[in-house]
């Protein structure tokens, strides 16, 4: 069975992003459907029990799934159509409008009409082949993620002797969970002098469990044969490891936070440029990618450690699309400026911006500095100056030029950000 | 900025010291908390707030608990919960104890409470997800 | 005690007891193939590179070479009966100096003997119309249009089904511990404690061919293990190259070969270097860099940042380097198939019908089988569907378009038909269906899978394993008993 549906806009993706853009662009008067291949709502919101979310979107400190339950309900008052357990395979371009092609068991083969696509995929984790730790293959080495998932959605405890590989948020949360759950969290274990996730995670989920953190160091061997049984972890010097410093910890697990990546292997099937700085599409200040009338938000676009930020990014985004949708065409092309990620700056979002248009610009720093300051430059001409208090590559940067301050720009010079030593 | 490898903790019941990290604002001050002839003493933070906090987790450290309940559907085996308010860390272990001793049936509602004040603490532990949620099924 | 007496047991479920076993169904003779891993093809063959080699890499007067060309040219046929993937791509040999293009002449000379069709010595220019993408300092090479790619495992299970659907048993998690001569028969014991009997045995054992042998108190010798590392490049890695490439080889090996794989990914690999311990398949980082700089310097393209895993196999390799297949001096009606490492799979039908003349050789009776089906019935995958194939598939059964692992596009329905056909581990349906393959590897399908298998079995998640054994998925269920440890 093959069904042709026709909307203005579908989204693929129904997480926070996908979530948060299809209301808006419903609620602008158009017509939406989304899609997701879970069973639920919420993507990954709904496996973050902890709490933390929407302190500054809802103004309240909500779980996971709580934050996840705030737009469902929305979503369930607004006249969209919902797919669930229904997996986007293929985009098409087409002279009128795009296609989305998405295999469901309840709903057969859907062909979805828009002209407008919303990509909200998300991103998956960066898993043991990506960082190629070294020994053989037993069971029991998954991302934290997975067992995130595996723990507070399916009721089962992954191990009993954890070491976690990296100190990003979710490998803190996932060793407070599993030492609530009972489990023996042995280490954690950091290749950076710092540690990657929040403050208040390391204290909240190390230190109150007296978990240690190895700095500096890397597991630089997995051992076991039919199950992990230990691992080897070495210190690094200049990110080498210390010959004759190895040290073996014994576990029966090892999980990996170890970072994420977009996933944007739909986003190709219809030939949206993607940056290698941020694994994302290249995006203008709608939000719109390469490909006319497609649109990217949330984690596919870049990793967002706020699920605050994503929300918001979400409405720019469907913002975009409800300007796109309602603009005349054929559209006349804006000439667009560039934007560059100077000194010190790992990624800048949006990649083009236009004169006279407020832009709000997200950032990756790729230095760990207390002050700091952020100049925007375009040519010679300084158009933005802002200190910074304190800068860590793991926490997102926002800023946005106003109307006003993006005026005087001209086509042609990229629009610089960059990093350096604050000002007293 | 460094982190020691191995953060101590020791109660300040046990000890006179207590070393921790600040997590009111992004500053992340180091804090120490002596307990003297004078009461409790608090240095290294930047602020009145960090005072406070140094010395809430002295004397009274609380943390709010989020964790899952068990459920006797075999479709959607686990809910999760939440503590409504912060609770003392000693409680921690038994309150986890009894959140797993409950099997709950469905359907459930998110903010039901399923413990209420828990060793009469006048905490109560709330559901923080609706099972079947209110989803909104295609129209064909 | 009766126990089940068989004509005919080929000890080891990899690619030649697979296909030995086969043959064998043709043919009214009760076979039974016994594998001592939860799973068949989980030894050597699953690690295989699946290249299908033309067979200039060997001398005429090898047992391997023999085998290797009359191998090549029966994938067609073993293609349109059994379905796997496979693919005649070509083989292009690439030389990057005076020197190694003599080489490339040399295998030449060497394929011309042996029979290969269709060999061409290439000039530079040739190499780069052919292959665009090697590193153009390349002079020259070897074209050889009869080289191809296969899927291992696909190759492994479609043997083993073809052999099920005409009558042999096939027996997984029996581990072979001691046989007993009798009269006209062997006594073979498991280490589970099962016996059964068997007139004749085959010795396909792999990297335990030596103690299987010792076992029937057959020849002495000694396999020695070589591991070979590879590693898996993402399917939208640019290096991806039309003809598997290799470069010219060196003493003991084939050398690292960048290979497309026949369902799209890259692979680049193996190294060869011998080991101790047989079951060490380990990866280790000073291996990595050296089959980067190696696929690298053949393919400029490749590159780091596509990696999605490694693994590592094992030869199991003879001091001799030949193939040893042959009926046994010192044990009675008893074959050995051992040290097969490459071409071991291209031969591997051959080895089949070989190995089937050889026991006819020691006596055992062969009549046709009249019903022998060569066919099987094909598997039919999500991925290869277009939205109008699909949407027919749906109307026979919606679990096609339920997809579980979408960075392969792997269905419901093929899960479930894996897990029907015995494949119960984690690593069995990996290999059956590609699910865990792709570039998230397993991070958003394995929960998926392991609640499909709950489902189809009735068995408890906590139960499933990745490949048998002690490789259990998860500790436990979160249960009442849970509780924080103190202290």
């Amino acid at each position: 069975m093959l069904s042709t549906k026709t909307y203005d806009a579908v989204v693929i993706g129904a997480g926070a992003a996908g979530m948060a853009a299809a209301c808006a662009i419903c609620e602008a008067g158009h017509t939406v459907a989304v899609l997701d291949r879970e069973e639920h709502l919420g993507g990954i919101l709904l496996q973050c029990i902890h709490n933390g979310f929407g302190l500054h979107h809802f103004k309240k400190e909500l779980t996971g799934p709580e934050y996840a339950d705030e737009y469902a309900q929305r979503l369930a008052s607004l006249p969209l159509d919902a797919f669930l357990e229904t997996t986007a395979v293929e985009l098409r371009d087409g002279k009128d409008s795009k296609t989305v092609y998405a295999y469901s068991a309840q709903h057969g083969v859907l062909e979805l009409k828009a002209q407008a696509v919303v990509l909200a995929m998300g991103c998956r984790e960066r898993n043991r082949g990506n960082i190629g730790i070294p020994g053989p293959r037993p069971s029991g080495i998954l991302t934290a993620g997975l067992a995130q998932r595996l723990l507070n959605i399916d009721g089962y405890v992954p191990g009993k002797r954890i070491v976690i590989v990296g100190s990003g948020d979710i490998g803190l949360i996932m060793a407070r969970r599993l030492t609530w759950v009972g489990a023996k969290v042995q280490c954690v274990v950091e290749i950076l002098p710092y540690p990657s996730g929040l403050t208040r995670n390391i204290v909240q989920c190390l230190q109150d469990f007296d978990i240690p953190l190895h700095l500096s160091h890397a597991v630089t061997r997995i051992e076991g044969a039919d199950r992990v049984e230990g691992v080897r972890i070495s210190p690094l010097h200049n990110g080498v490891p210390v010959p004759g410093k190895t040290s073996h910890v014994k576990c029966d697990t090892l999980l990996l936070s170890v970072g994420l990546i977009p996933e944007n292997e739909l986003s190709r099937t219809i030939g949206v440029a993607i940056s290698p700085n941020t694994n994302g599409p290249v995006v203008d200040h709608s939000l719109q990618t390469s490909v006319e009338g497609v649109f990217a938000c949330g984690n596919v676009l870049h990793v967002h450690d706020l699920v605050d930020f994503v929300t918001e990014e979400a409405q720019r985004c469907a913002a975009g699309v409800v300007s796109y949708l309602r603009a005349p065409k054929p559209k006349a092309a804006t000439p667009g400026v560039p934007v560059e990620a100077g000194a010190n700056l790992k990624y800048v979002i949006p990649n083009r911006c236009a004169p006279s248009c407020e832009t709000h610009f997200l950032m990756r720093s790729l230095m760990v500095r207390d002050a700091a300051e952020l100049t925007v430059k375009q040519g010679e001409t300084v158009v933005r100056r802002q200190s910074l208090r304190r800068v860590r590559p793991a926490e997102m940067i926002s800023l946005i030029l106003k109307k006003e301050q993006t005026q005087e720009l001209t086509s042609g010079l990229p629009l610089e950000f960059s990093i350096g030593v604050g000002r007293q | 900025m460094k982190f020691s490898v191995l953060c101590s903790r020791i109660a300040i019941e046990a000890k006179t010291q207590m070393e921790t990290i600040c997590i009111v604002c992004p500053n992340g001050c180091r804090l120490t908390v002596k307990s003297t002839s004078k009461g409790l003493v608090v240095t290294g933070n930047k602020c009145s707030k960090g005072e406070k906090y140094g010395r809430d987790e002295a004397s009274d450290p609380r943390r709010v608990v989020t964790c899952v309940a068990r459920t006797s559907s075999s479709h959607y085996p686990c809910i999760p919960v939440k503590t409504e308010k912060a609770v003392p860390k000693k409680m921690i272990p038994h309150l986890l104890k009894a959140v797993y001793r409950l099997e709950l049936n469905l359907p459930l509602k998110r903010g039901q409470r399923v413990i209420k004040n828990f060793e009469d603490s006048g905490i109560d532990v709330v559901l923080t997800r609706s099972i079947p949620p209110d989803l909104r099924k295609a129209r064909t | 005690m009766a126990q089940k007496s068989y004509d005919v047991a080929v000890i080891g479920a990899g690619v030649c007891g697979a296909s030995i076993a086969r043959c064998l169904s043709a043919y009214d003779v009760d076979v039974v193939l016994l594998e001592k891993c939860v799973d068949v093809g989980f030894g050597v063959s699953k690690a295989n590179s699946g290249i299908v080699h033309a067979g200039f890499h060997h001398k005429a007067a090898s047992l391997k070479a023999k085998l290797e060309i009359q191998g090549n040219l029966m994938f067609e046929k073993l293609h349109y009966e059994l379905g796997f993937p496979f693919r005649r791509v070509g083989i292009l040999v690439v030389a990057f100096s005076e020197e190694q293009m003599k080489t490339a002449e040399h295998l030449y000379a060497q394929g011309m003997e042996n029979g290969v069709e269709g060999l061409q010595i290439c000039s530079a220019e040739r190499v780069r119309t052919l292959e665009p993408k090697v590193n153009p300092d390349a002079v020259g090479g070897l074209y050889a249009p009869s080289g191809g790619i296969i899927e291992p495992y696909r190759f492994v299970f479609a043997l083993c089904e073809c052999a099920q659907q005409n009558g042999v048993d096939i027996r997984t998690g029996f581990e072979v511990v001691r046989a007993e001569a009798k009269r006209g028969y062997y006594s073979i014991l498991s280490r589970a404690g099962e016996r059964l009997g068997a007139r004749f045995v085959v010795n396909a054992a792999g990297l335990y061919a030596d103690r299987i042998s010792s076992i029937f108190r057959g020849e002495k010798f000694r396999i020695y293990p070589r591991k070979g590392e590879e590693y898996l490049l993402d399917r939208s890695s640019a290096a991806y190259p039309n003809h598997v490439l290799f470069p010219v080889p060196a003493k003991n090996s084939k050398g690292i070969l960048v290979i497309p794989t026949v369902e799209g990914t890259t692979m680049i690999g193996p190294t060869a270097h011998e080991v101790d311990d047989r079951n060490d398949v380990s990866t280790s980082s000073e291996n990595l860099e050296t089959v980067f700089a190696s696929a690298k310097h053949m393919v400029p393209s490749v590159s780091r940042h596509d990696i999605i895993t490694s693994f590592a196999g094992m030869r199991p390799a003879l001091r001799t380097n030949d193939f040893f297949i042959a009926v046994s001096r010192k044990a009675r009606r008893f074959v050995q198939v051992a040290g097969i490492q490459s071409p071991g799979l291209t031969a591997s039908p051959a080895i089949g019908e070989y190995v089937k003349d050889l026991l006819k050789k020691a006596g055992l009776k062969l009549t046709e089988k009249t019903g022998f089906r060569p066919t099987i019935n094909k598997v039919i995958t999500a991925r290869t569907q277009t939205p109008q194939t699909m949407a027919h598939l749906v109307d026979e059964n919606p679990r096609f378009a339920n997809i579980v692992c979408r960075c392969e596009t792997v269905s419901e329905a093929e899960i479930v038909e894996a897990i029907h056909k015995g494949h119960t581990t984690l690593d069995g349906i990996k290999f059956y269906t590609r699910s865990g393959m792709g570039r998230c590897q397993g991070g958003f399908c394995t929960y998926k899978i392991l609640k499909i298998l709950a489902r189809e079995t009735g068995r408890d998640i906590a139960e499933f394993t990745k490949r048998g054994e002690g490789s259990y998925e998860v500790a436990g269920k979160l249960s009442e008993a849970s509780e924080m440890r103190r202290g």
